[in-house]
């Protein structure tokens, strides 16, 4: 029988239990004990396993009663390895780890990390929401047509139209009868007078790069604001406090909705400073985005904060019986 | 429904006619199953700002039309409920009426001027039926805009013609599978167009095209 013990007089040497590790400081000494050796009493050496992380100072002899000999040990660098008690024909008969510069531990895979849908939601509502465009008199950026359109839907991809699809500037794809060639053009009904845009102008480079990522955007954020919702509704399920989860997410949903609208509304107003039209609606979509993260984020952590405080407000204490 | 916007600053110059047009950049329908057509085309004094019908070629259209026909057109009462976010039936009766008038001025406002069934967007139709009749339509009539196989269903219906849009709004497209033919239609727009002095020119599909681009 033999085993490694702490000594009780170690200012930078420490023993985890738990992890069955000795702990030495940086740059330090220290001091164990070895107790006992080979079963027919033969002398065990003792040797690190990785002597840049701790090294073997010296061994001394059987001083401290009951076969207990002293173990001198120094830290040569971060690190975790193991000391081994040998029998002479190299056998180990005892071993215990050894860390210099942290505490030991095993990564234990977590059941209960903590599910979010706050990036799918929030890109997704960016393809959802109509964002107003500041002084339009209730113009909004949307990906998708109002009305009755032919199946297969719009040409279109792109829109800055009012609640009724009356008055709108759309990015479109087809025939233009003003230059008789097929390309990407502006449509507009309307809205000249805001954006100085008319009928048939065609767009550029640019304009073909926004009208096939709102064709993508608008069906791709459809998607991932499912997914979002799905996996928000699936954190409350799982959650332990699935009440207060489920207002968190609640909250956080109303102030992605509420971030996009405001910030977007901004970012819209700024885009149409630089270039009316297309800088309209990429500045409102880059502002909605940026807004629904702030929207939700702020919204979902009040909301967890407000949830705490009234429940230790208002939580009744149990009735206990009077002595 | 409001009247489209009068282009009183910008008068019609001349409304263009291309019989038998073949071209799919129209985005009309060139199956001879779809009855005989003629492509139909206006050219003002100056290049116009907005799309959509100028007041006075829907007028024009209109009258034209009403004159030898009953006009049925889509009325729209309300969009269905998320149909900005997936794709719904619009049902008859409730999101939409089918609306028949030989008056020229609401047959106009009807036909151009419906924000829920935008013709520039070409979103919407016109059936032609002979004077009087009324002709029976369901929600499934409103595929006539893209689906010329329904053009079969419409004899069993009393509908003798269709106005449908083309590419943006900017043109149309007459077709007329019984009488009157689309000659009668055509002699009559030409006509509507000499009562209110604009030319009337009848066109090959290059010519059109060009005449179109102004």
């Amino acid at each position: 029988m033999a085993d490694f013990r702490l000594v009780s007089t170690q200012l930078h040497l420490n023993y985890i239990t738990d992890e069955h590790a000795f702990v030495l400081d940086p740059g330090t000494s220290g001091e164990l004990a070895l107790w006992g050796g080979g079963p027919n009493g033969e002398a065990l050496q003792v040797e690190s396993e990785d002597p840049t992380v701790v090294q073997i100072v010296s061994v001394g002899t059987a001083s401290r009663g009951d076969n207990l000999r002293d173990v001198r040990v120094r830290a040569a660098g971060f690190g975790l390895t193991s000391l081994s008690a040998l029998m002479p024909d190299g056998r180990s008969w005892a071993t215990t780890d050894f860390a210099v510069g942290f505490t030991p531990g095993r990564m234990v895979p977590t059941n209960d990390a903590p599910l979010s849908g706050e990036i799918p939601f929030v890109i997704g509502a960016a393809a959802i929401v109509p964002i107003p465009v500041p002084g339009t008199n209730g113009l909004c950026i949307q990906l998708a047509h109002r009305g009755w359109a032919p199946k297969g839907g719009s040409t279109s991809t792109l829109f800055i139209q009012d609640a009724l699809g009356k008055r709108n500037l759309r990015l479109d794809y087809g025939y233009n009868v003003k230059t008789g060639t097929i390309n990407y053009h502006w449509n507009q009904k309307g809205t000249y007078q805001i954006f100085g845009i008319a009928d048939h102008t065609p767009v550029g480079t640019v304009g073909k790069v926004v009208y096939k990522s709102a064709r993508y955007f608008k069906y791709g954020g459809r998607v991932l604001a499912v997914v979002g919702i799905a996996l928000d509704v699936y954190s409350v399920v799982q959650s332990d406090r699935p009440l207060r989860q489920a207002t968190k997410v609640v909250s956080g949903w109303a102030g992605a909705w509420i971030g996009c609208k405001t910030v977007g509304a901004g970012g819209a107003w700024v885009g149409s400073a630089v270039t009316p039209g297309m800088g309209t609606a990429i500045g409102g979509v880059v502002g909605c985005l940026a807004g629904g993260f702030i929207g939700y984020e702020g919204a979902s952590r009040a909301a967890g904060r407000l949830y705490d405080w009234a429940e230790a407000k208002f939580t009744p204490v149990p009735e206990t019986v009077a002595p | 429904m409001t009247t489209p916007p009068d282009d009183a600053d910008n008068p019609l110059r001349a409304l263009l006619l291309c019989p038998r047009f073949t071209g799919e950049q129209w985005q009309l329908p060139v199956d001879e199953a779809f009855g005989d057509r003629v492509l139909i085309g206006w050219r003002t004094a100056r290049p116009r700002v907005d799309a959509g019908v100028p007041s006075s070629v829907a007028r024009l259209l209109a009258q034209a039309l009403c004159r030898h026909s009953t006009v049925t057109f889509a009325k729209g009462h309300h969009a269905p409920a998320g149909a900005s976010l997936v794709p719904r039936q619009w049902r008859m009766g409730r999101h939409f009426e089918w609306s028949s008038t030989r008056d020229p001025d609401e047959a106009a406002a009807g036909m151009f001027g419906d924000p829920l069934f935008p013709w520039e967007r070409q979103g919407q139709l016109a059936l032609l039926s002979p004077p009087g009749d009324i002709p029976v339509l369901d929600e499934r009539h409103l595929a006539l805009t893209h689906d010329p196989s329904m053009a079969s269903t419409l004899r069993g219906v009393s509908v003798c013609g269709v106005l449908l849009p083309g590419v943006d709004g900017d043109v149309a497209g007459l077709y007329a599978f019984g009488a009157p033919d689309s000659e009668v239609y055509q002699s009559e727009l030409v006509t509507c167009a000499r009562e209110r002095a604009v030319t009337a020119e009848v066109l090959d599909e290059p010519g059109f095209a060009r005449s179109l681009a102004g």
